[in-house]
């Protein structure tokens, strides 16, 4: 059943002892969608590591929620230009080996 | 083994107080954290550390110790041993529970110990949380009531508070599982179905009834009887020419308001104009001549 793949946000607010305004503000950020089903708020399984993460942020570091956005832009740009670095790193591996031989 | 120089790793002076070394945490774990350096194993190492300072120097007992022996640590080391020496046998074999070792430095395990010595750094786990559902019909719930339910073998005295929601979940705190390390015990969350059989449809505090409404009751005007929620008797006025499907809202006269002592909700009353059926011969005829009077009819 579809439902089984999502978690009621209250539940897990209640449980994790969170505001429910940190999922909502990752809602309106966009890093997670929230769906109603049946009069209630879902949350898909996939954003778990997500919210995790912003719980983590907001508590150890006390990152503000509304802070939250830029970070996790950050965090995005550093991973597509670690991912590029990467890529960079291979081909110049590539290139090298060329060279040598 | 190296020294560590805890103080060193936090960026701060020794007469550094609590304030200072929180602060200096919290400043060096922004920069490390490893959310926040993804893939990369330097950070990670450096977050490790300032972790490890940071436990030892934020807890007195420890920050006394490490501040007594600091680089001396081997002496100081030896010194415990002799003093606890009638004490049980301490163990240094880097077993551990519920996180890894090699978050910490050899230092830190000789220092403070090995799993069972860590002192301050050991981690008390929370029990686990425990979940239950509690079945009850709407009714059981428009008044506060308390109950008695059974989780583990262990009988719970509950308040259920009047106007509790569906779905809605409660914790009762320090009713789940066993704390590990000397933690708290887990908390119990109870959520509740609620099962509706009455006439009245729910939508948050507020109440819907529908209501058949006599034809010429609602033609003519008058008074209606109905029964609210409660099982209170309520005589409502019918205006003159009502239409089906009207709504009347009775204030205050829906569900309670959850943990609002005294508030509740509305009803809203949906009427249903039911047509006469079966008409006689003279009913009929009536009706026609009703009908011709306003040129409906032919």
């Amino acid at each position: 059943m579809e439902i089984e793949k999502y978690f009621l946000v209250k539940q897990f607010c209640t449980s994790h002892d969170i505001e429910i305004e940190l999922i909502e503000s990752l809602h309106e950020i966009g890093f997670i969608q929230i769906r109603q089903i049946q009069n209630q708020n879902y949350i898909h399984l996939e954003s778990l590591p997500i919210i995790e993460k912003a719980i983590r942020l907001n508590q150890e570091l006390a990152i503000e929620i509304n802070e939250l956005e830029i970070v996790f832009g950050l965090l995005d740009k550093i991973e597509n230009l670690q991912e590029e670095n990467k890529v960079l790193k291979a081909k110049l591996e590539r290139y090298g080996n060329i060279f040598s031989d | 083994m190296d020294f560590v120089d805890y103080y060193k790793l936090l960026e701060i002076d020794k007469n550094a107080n609590e304030a200072d070394i929180k602060k200096a945490y919290r400043k060096l774990a922004r920069k490390f954290h490893p959310d926040l350096n993804p893939n990369d194993a330097l950070a990670n190492k450096k977050f490790q550390q300032i972790n490890e300072a940071n436990e030892v120097l934020s807890n007195g007992e420890n920050r006394k110790k490490y501040d007594k022996y600091g680089k001396d640590w081997q002496h100081g080391e030896a010194y415990e041993n002799a003093s606890k020496s009638q004490g049980s046998n301490q163990n240094y074999s880097n077993q551990s529970q519920g996180y890894d070792n090699g978050d910490f430095s050899d230092f830190f395990e000789s220092m403070f110990g090995g799993n069972a010595n860590r002192g301050g750094r050991q981690t008390k786990f929370k029990g686990q949380d425990l979940n239950a559902t509690l079945n009850l019909d709407l009714r059981d719930v428009y008044e506060t009531n308390k109950r008695t339910i059974t989780v583990n073998g262990k009988s719970i005295r509950l308040t259920i508070p009047a106007g509790i929601e569906n779905g809605q979940t409660i914790k009762i705190s320090g009713h789940g599982g066993e704390g590990a390390n000397g933690g708290p015990k887990g908390d119990l969350l109870i959520t509740f179905e609620l099962t509706n059989h009455s006439n009245f449809i729910r939508d948050g505090n507020n109440l819907h009834l529908a209501v058949d409404l006599d034809f010429y009751l609602a033609i003519l005007g008058g008074y209606l009887t109905i029964e609210t929620f409660d099982g209170k008797k309520v005589k409502l006025k019918v205006a003159v020419e009502t239409q089906n499907g009207i709504k009347v809202k009775l204030k205050g006269k829906g569900f309670p308001i959850y943990k609002r002592e005294n508030e509740f909700g509305d009803l809203l009353v949906t009427f249903s104009v039911k047509i006469p059926t079966n008409l006689t011969a003279e009913e009929k005829d009536l009706f026609t001549k009703l009908s011709k009077l306003r040129n409906h009819g032919n």
